[in-house]
């Protein structure tokens, strides 16, 4: 086992010992971060934005004992969190799989993917999204920042549905190529 | 076993970046309840999210923000709510035991012989979501849709033009072309669907199948 990262080690400080400073430490670097997706994903509402980025925040610190760091790095628990608080702001459920679901089929391939350590993930997703094509980039950029449906992504690109979907489908597979995973 | 039929890559997109309907997601979420696939996609796509937003230029935050986080520490949570009951058979996935509670004890409302559904109350949407109860060897009578209907089937199985479809597997049906789904044999057909709108009948049965179910 690799050591976990610094800011899951920040975060587990906070889940073991209340701790203020590691805390003040996560929210420096990621609280202006999650003001930035926030304000673009409200289109520039700076009162709801500052809202939802405590309400993200304060979670992270009353989740934190939930945090796994060998499921994924501290941004993208993050950036689930402040998702959710967005869902959630728009008063309606949020269906979510429950990884205790007795109904729930287990990955019995174990996958390379599910190996690699989380710092591993992390340079590897970060790399294969560099690697992207613009056009594909682009398209997963508008969805997880802008909101965007694919068919609000094709009126504003003027290209058609069909392809923006082929090319989410190609930027999928690369990314979970990258992740080990199998690239179907 | 894994599912055969999978719902398309920007589902997992959208589902992941928060950009699905209620109804689209919770057939996403009950789907990948069954589909150790699909879950690794959707993980892949926020993993992929979270290293873009470390990556977000930083916006200014209000002055005394950290400290009003520190001053609301002592809040009580809300009271979660109680889990829905996860006794007796595992036909339905908790996100649809959220909806409608325990399979087994669920009131069917009579469609038409060999049809009877469950209308989920999935809230202010225009897309209706629906559990059918659907009879071995039934054919569903021919009509056509406006826009999408997405079918994931939770027991049972069906057949169409695009193949068999068996527990886990999500059937997408524009509304381009006619389609006939036949009930296969020897077993109850358990199917969730989510349509964009209303069925448009072609037949007389089929008619009277949307009076009955209000559609």
């Amino acid at each position: 086992m690799s050591a976990p990262p610094p800011t899951a080690v920040l975060i587990q400080a906070v889940a073991r010992s209340a701790d203020k400073a590691a805390f003040a430490q996560l929210f420096e670097e990621f609280a202006p971060r999650v003001k930035r997706f926030l304000l673009r994903r409200t289109r520039g509402n700076e009162n709801l934005s500052e809202e939802l980025m405590q309400e993200t925040m304060l979670k992270v610190w009353k989740k934190s004992a939930h945090f796994d760091h060998t499921r994924g790095g501290a941004s993208t628990w993050i950036f689930t969190i402040a998702r959710n608080a967005l869902i959630d702001h728009s008063r309606r459920k949020r269906p979510e799989v429950d990884e205790s679901d007795p109904a729930l089929v287990a990955d019995t391939s174990p996958r390379a993917d599910q190996a690699a350590s989380e710092a591993e993930r992390a340079v590897r997703v970060r790399e294969a999204l560099a690697g992207l094509p613009e056009q594909q980039s682009v398209i997963l950029h508008a969805a997880y920042f802008e909101g965007r449906t694919l068919r609000e992504i094709s009126e504003q690109q003027g290209v058609p549905l069909g392809t923006v979907k082929s090319r989410v489908r190609l930027a999928m597979g690369r990314l979970r190529g990258a992740l080990g995973g199998l690239a179907s | 076993m894994m599912p055969n039929h999978h719902p398309p890559a920007e589902w997992l997109l959208g589902h992941a970046s928060g950009t699905l309907t209620e109804a689209e997601d919770l057939l996403l979420a009950a789907h990948c309840t069954l589909c150790p696939d699909c879950r690794a996609g959707v993980r892949a796509q926020e993993e992929a999210a979270g290293a873009a937003l470390a990556d977000l230029a930083p916006a200014p935050v209000g002055a005394g923000a950290l400290d009003a986080i520190l001053g609301r520490l002592g809040e009580q949570e809300a009271a979660p709510t109680p889990p829905a009951p996860s006794s007796g058979t595992r036909v339905l996935p908790q996100p649809v035991r959220d909806y409608i509670g325990a399979f087994e004890a669920l009131s069917w409302g009579f469609v038409m012989p060999g049809i009877r559904q469950v209308v989920l109350p999935v809230s202010h949407e225009q897309m209706p979501v629906r559990l059918f109860h659907l009879a071995p060897g039934l054919d569903i009578p021919l009509h056509t849709h406006q826009g999408l209907e997405r079918t994931l089937v939770l027991a049972g199985s069906y057949t169409d033009q695009d193949g068999t479809f068996a527990r886990g597997d999500v059937g997408i049906q524009d509304g381009s072309a006619d389609h006939r789904q036949r009930i296969d044999d020897g077993e109850v057909c358990i199917a969730l669907v989510v349509a964009d709108g209303p069925l448009v009948p072609r037949t007389a049965a089929g008619r009277v199948i949307s009076w009955l179910s209000g559609a």
